[in-house]
């Protein structure tokens, strides 16, 4: 038989085991508000599913990506808490091991263009192997996770629905659980109900007062509705004598990044406290006495931020007010987002 | 229906192997002191010795030439080379073309290095991903001698880095015969020559030293001549 007909017969057989093998995926429509910019992730490259989105779930919350299977995502990003480690300063990882940063609150990611607090994650993608290898957070690597799963028959079914491959690999691993991490969407704050002409929602005098003050002296960096520019400054904090954290600088060795930090989103402050890199504020009045009278000047500092933010003690309180209508509740309260059981 | 599975795997097999019966390749022959390289093998150095344990690199975007005209280049082309994998060391090209110049990368560009999870030879489980600061690393040489200034007397030479203005990626064009299998060396003890083993015995970060070295290893790929 000719060598064309045979191969052409043959690979149609493979091609019709596959297809009836293959079972179909569910799309996953990602929700957010029509007004919002697109989101930067790419999705044509990672393509959410109902299926890959559950797999990622999974695995935000299984302990087995640690070393000693003790500490999952999940540990320092709790959906309660809007997804960090709340009342940690510096976030631990397995064996009490102290980390060197807050761990940032996580929503809203599709928009992100990098990620961690220096932006050492150039991909959503790749982000989770930062905590799987850090020695003071998960101390793993991702060959080490990729056997484990493997040898479990959960994880080959569920990443055959997911991927149509039973064999795990460190791409699969990687997209599921950035798929879980996008579906993070925080957009249903009061500020966004307002936004939206919700009947019976409205911006109280106070918040109003706020919402201008906001837009006088905070826009700049923390933009709608995202409430960031996805940038990275430096916001005058003196400097952790201790840590020694030069944030940005560390990856891009370039001195006019040192001690940048990424601009982090202003939702959800109720729930992701302490702020800042380092977590050195408990409370936000602690954070606007720092803009009114902490700032260190040094030759990074953000430009905007030269004269500090003077409020007098009625702004500080109206401004608080309306970066409290940014609170998500029906974010940090979904059930989709939990812990699967 | 099981037979006739079998019946289409075997044939599939054979198939693919006729298909690359003599086909055009491209080989690499890590080399040292005029032999090519073995791992864990004492060479004799500078007057003591060095043994090397992990010799890995990504090859990319390969493309033929004839007389300055590009004649193929190779879809999806990421190898990762690895000595202690002997078949990763041979590269196929496409059927049928005779050409007189190769030009290939060593290392990732920046635009793979920023678009996500990759599966094959750019996933990351391969050990050639920094986690801490995201990108791939770009070659990796590792091994020990009397000479190296550390614990263990242990070097590890770590390039890649793809942001500005320190990428790691190199450009490399070599001319040869007009042929369809060559043969291209890479002095690894030139390599050594290029570092401070004493002194320098690590480098695993992105950087100037880290672009400048990445520079002079793209330099020791050299036409040995064809199969």
């Amino acid at each position: 038989m000719n060598k064309w007909v045979v191969s052409g017969i043959s690979l149609l057989g493979v091609l019709c085991l596959a297809a009836s093998m293959a079972k179909q995926r569910t799309y996953f429509r990602l929700q957010y508000p029509a007004s919002w910019p697109e989101p930067s992730y790419d999705f044509n490259h990672n393509p959410l599913s109902k299926e890959g989105v559950a797999l990622g779930r999974q695995l935000f919350y299984d302990p087995i990506l640690s070393r000693d299977s003790t500490v999952s995502c999940a540990s320092c990003h709790l959906s309660y808490t809007a997804f960090t480690h709340v009342d940690h300063e510096l976030s631990h990882g397995i064996e009490d091991r102290i980390g060197t940063r807050n761990s940032p609150a996580l929503m809203n990611l599709a928009w992100g263009k990098s990620f961690m607090w220096d932006g050492a994650a150039n991909h959503l993608d790749m982000q989770a192997l930062a905590p799987i290898a850090a020695e003071t957070e998960m101390d793993s690597d991702i060959a080490t996770v990729v056997e484990r799963l493997q040898s479990k028959p959960k994880y080959r079914q569920l990443f055959f629905q997911a991927f149509d491959d039973s064999t795990i690999t460190g791409e699969h691993l990687l997209k599921a659980i950035a798929q879980f991490q996008l579906t993070f969407v925080s957009a249903d704050s009061k500020y966004d109900q307002v936004k939206r002409g919700e009947s019976g929602v409205a911006f109280s005098e106070q918040e109003q007062k706020g919402y201008r003050l906001y837009q006088t002296h905070c826009a700049s960096c923390h933009q709608e509705p995202l409430f960031t520019n996805q940038e990275f400054a430096n916001n005058g904090l003196p400097m952790d004598t201790f840590l020694q954290d030069h944030g940005r600088m560390n990856i891009t060795l370039d001195p006019a990044d040192d001690r940048k930090f990424k601009v982090p989103t202003l939702r959800n402050l109720k729930f992701s406290h302490p702020y800042m890199h380092d977590g050195r504020f408990a409370k936000l009045s602690q954070v606007l006495n720092h803009y009114a009278k902490g700032i260190e000047s040094s030759a990074t500092l953000a430009p905007e931020l030269a004269q500090g933010i003077a409020l007098s003690p009625n702004e500080k309180v109206d401004l608080i007010a309306f970066l409290l209508t940014l609170n998500d509740q029906a974010f940090v309260f979904n059930r989709d987002l939990a812990y699967p059981r | 229906m099981k037979r006739s599975l079998l019946y289409i795997t075997l044939m599939l097999m054979i198939y693919s192997m006729m298909g690359q019966k003599g086909a055009p390749s491209m080989k690499l022959v890590p080399i040292f002191a005029g032999e090519t390289l073995r791992l864990d093998h004492a060479y004799a150095y500078r007057g003591d010795s060095v043994v090397l344990s992990k010799l890995r690199f990504y090859l990319s975007d390969i493309r033929l030439l004839v007389e300055g005209e590009e004649v193929w280049a190779e879809q999806e082309s990421y190898h990762l080379i690895d000595l202690a994998e002997p078949n990763s060391l041979l590269i196929p090209l496409q059927e049928e073309i005779s050409f007189d110049e190769v030009h290939f990368k060593l290392g990732i560009d920046s635009l793979t290095n920023v678009s996500g999870a990759m599966g094959g030879d750019l996933d990351p489980t391969k050990g050639m991903y920094w986690s801490w600061n995201t990108g791939y690393i770009n070659f990796k040489l590792e091994g020990q001698s009397p000479l190296a200034g550390s614990r263990n007397q242990r070097f590890i030479y770590h390039l890649g880095g793809y942001l500005p203005p320190y990428p790691s990626v190199q450009k490399i064009q070599l001319k040869c015969e007009a042929s369809s299998q060559i043969l291209v060396g890479l002095d690894i003890e030139q390599f050594l020559q290029a570092v401070d083993l004493e002194e320098n015995p690590n480098l695993m970060s992105p950087g100037q030293q880290c672009a400048q070295l990445a520079e002079h290893a793209a330099s020791l790929f050299k036409i040995l001549g064809d199969e």
